[in-house]
């Protein structure tokens, strides 16, 4: 029999620091059933982590949300694909993602966030969120999609209806909220279509995806929404999330936020080390045979919850996990995943963090929470920060 | 020292091309590949991070 260890990601007594919570597990039980959510396996320490992520065939992402949302779209493209399937469509995306493209666009990156670090000084005060987190990552989101950018404050409502339809919490509001979200980003996505069509491709996301086949065909309607809803989602809501985290950090750590400014040298390696750091997804899988896994009897069908915030701070695997240390020899970090689901979007997300942190030093170098005021965070598969209110210039 | 990277394990994580921009490169389908016959003396010890940072387990030194 299979005891409940009553593991609650939603448990808003963890949303502040959820840390404590993963460390007892890791040392109690790293892998546990818990009946929160329709009843899911969570796996907390790195080393199981890693296997999860890296055996596909025994840990499907089939379905990668618990409990599962149905969509009429079918399977999100190409995460909740496998096999052969899933590899067609990763080599049609992974060079749309790749280093040397995303380099290109380095230069127009740098001018984003550059006018929104410059917004912030000018004011004095703001909350971090709504003046870089959010607006940043999804501004750059819609030059490489192509999407018209007066739609941004649209999507980005859409975006969070989305993403909020995997909490459990009031699951029927926020069902119609979804349905309602799809279908405008739909919309979106098919007027951006028509006009690609009628007046040419660029060198868009969306031009590419139009003039791609996938096994000697064109995508279909229904692969077109599937696979530009997932970018939406994931191109919006997880690198907000990192920055809310890390900035958060970089406000309250004097020490090592000075020390960037001093050795700007060290930031490709900082990045690696507040992902470890904060690791903010979490995601579902699907068992797919009856298995012993990590001491647990697990049936065919039962759903695994892939915990790399937890894998980021497991001391098996990291000395001092709970201390940002930027000269570790090795982080290894699972934040993007590992094997072949991998984040598409990593190379994306990197370069708008070094970029940001490069900018952030220079042009803002001191700042800190804005006395009296509250940061306000939220958690389930994401650790999100919803609230970040931050005050220029030294305390 | 010589490395070679199994392009099997390999899922283009891209931290090797990071660590050691001089050892590896990105290949067509966007996997790492080694990009020296021999890694020079003073890389090795970049050679060394490559090899353990890798999220794969991907890059290995070849026994000669």
């Amino acid at each position: 029999m299979t005891t409940d260890t009553r593991f609650d990601i939603d448990d808003p007594a963890i949303v502040d620091d959820p840390y404590p919570t993963y460390a007892r597990l890791r040392a109690t039980c790293p892998v546990g059933y818990t009946g929160n959510r329709g009843g899911y396996y969570y796996v907390s320490d790195y080393e199981n982590v890693r296997t999860v992520f890296r055996d596909p065939e025994l840990f499907s992402s089939e379905h990668v949300k618990i409990p599962i949302v149905e969509d009429p779209l079918g399977p999100e493209i190409p995460l909740e694909l496998g096999g052969d399937e899933h590899r067609a469509w990763r080599e049609l995306l992974d060079p749309l993602f790749s280093m040397r493209r995303l380099e290109t666009y380095r230069p127009m990156i740098r001018e984003h966030v550059v006018k929104l670090l410059e917004g912030i000084v000018d004011a004095g005060e703001c909350d971090f969120m709504m003046a870089l987190a959010i607006p940043f990552p999804s501004r750059i989101f819609c030059v490489l999609m192509g999407l018209p950018p007066e739609g941004l404050d649209q999507y980005l409502r859409w975006g969070r209806a989305l993403a909020k339809a995997t909490s459990q919490t009031d699951a029927a509001a926020s069902l119609e909220a979804f349905k309602r979200a799809r279908e405008g980003v739909m919309a979106v996505f098919d007027g951006l279509r028509e006009e690609r069509l009628a007046a040419g491709f660029r060198d868009d996301v969306v031009s590419h995806l139009l003039q791609a086949e996938i096994d000697g065909e064109k995508l279909t309607g229904n692969q077109y929404h599937a696979v530009t809803q997932m970018l939406f989602v994931a191109g919006l809501e997880t690198v907000t999330s990192t920055l809310g985290n890390i900035t958060w950090f970089l406000a309250e750590n004097d020490g090592h936020r000075r020390r960037l400014a001093a050795e700007p040298e060290v930031i490709s390696k900082a990045v690696e080390e507040l992902l470890r750091y904060e690791s903010i997804a979490s995601v579902g899988r699907v068992v797919t045979r009856d298995v012993e896994f990590g001491g647990c009897p697990m049936k065919a069908g039962d759903r695994v919850l892939v915990m790399p915030g937890s894998a980021g701070r497991d001391e098996r695997q990291y000395a001092d996990p709970d201390e940002v240390i930027f000269d570790r020899a090795s982080v290894r970090h699972l934040a993007f995943g590992a094997g072949p689901h991998r984040c598409l979007g990593s190379h994306l997300a990197r370069l708008e963090l070094r970029v940001y942190l490069e900018e952030m030093v220079r042009l803002m170098p001191e700042f800190h929470i804005t006395p009296g005021r509250e940061v306000v965070r939220s958690m389930g598969l994401l650790k999100n920060v919803d609230v970040l209110p931050l005050t220029v210039g030294e305390r | 020292m010589r490395i070679k990277v199994d392009s099997e394990l390999c899922q283009g994580h891209g931290l090797c091309v990071l660590t050691a921009p001089e050892l590896f490169h990105m290949n067509e389908i966007e996997h790492s590949q080694v990009s020296v016959d021999g890694v020079p003396e003073a890389l090795t010890s970049a050679a060394v991070t490559a090899i353990g940072g890798c999220p794969e387990g991907a890059i290995s030194e070849v026994d000669e």
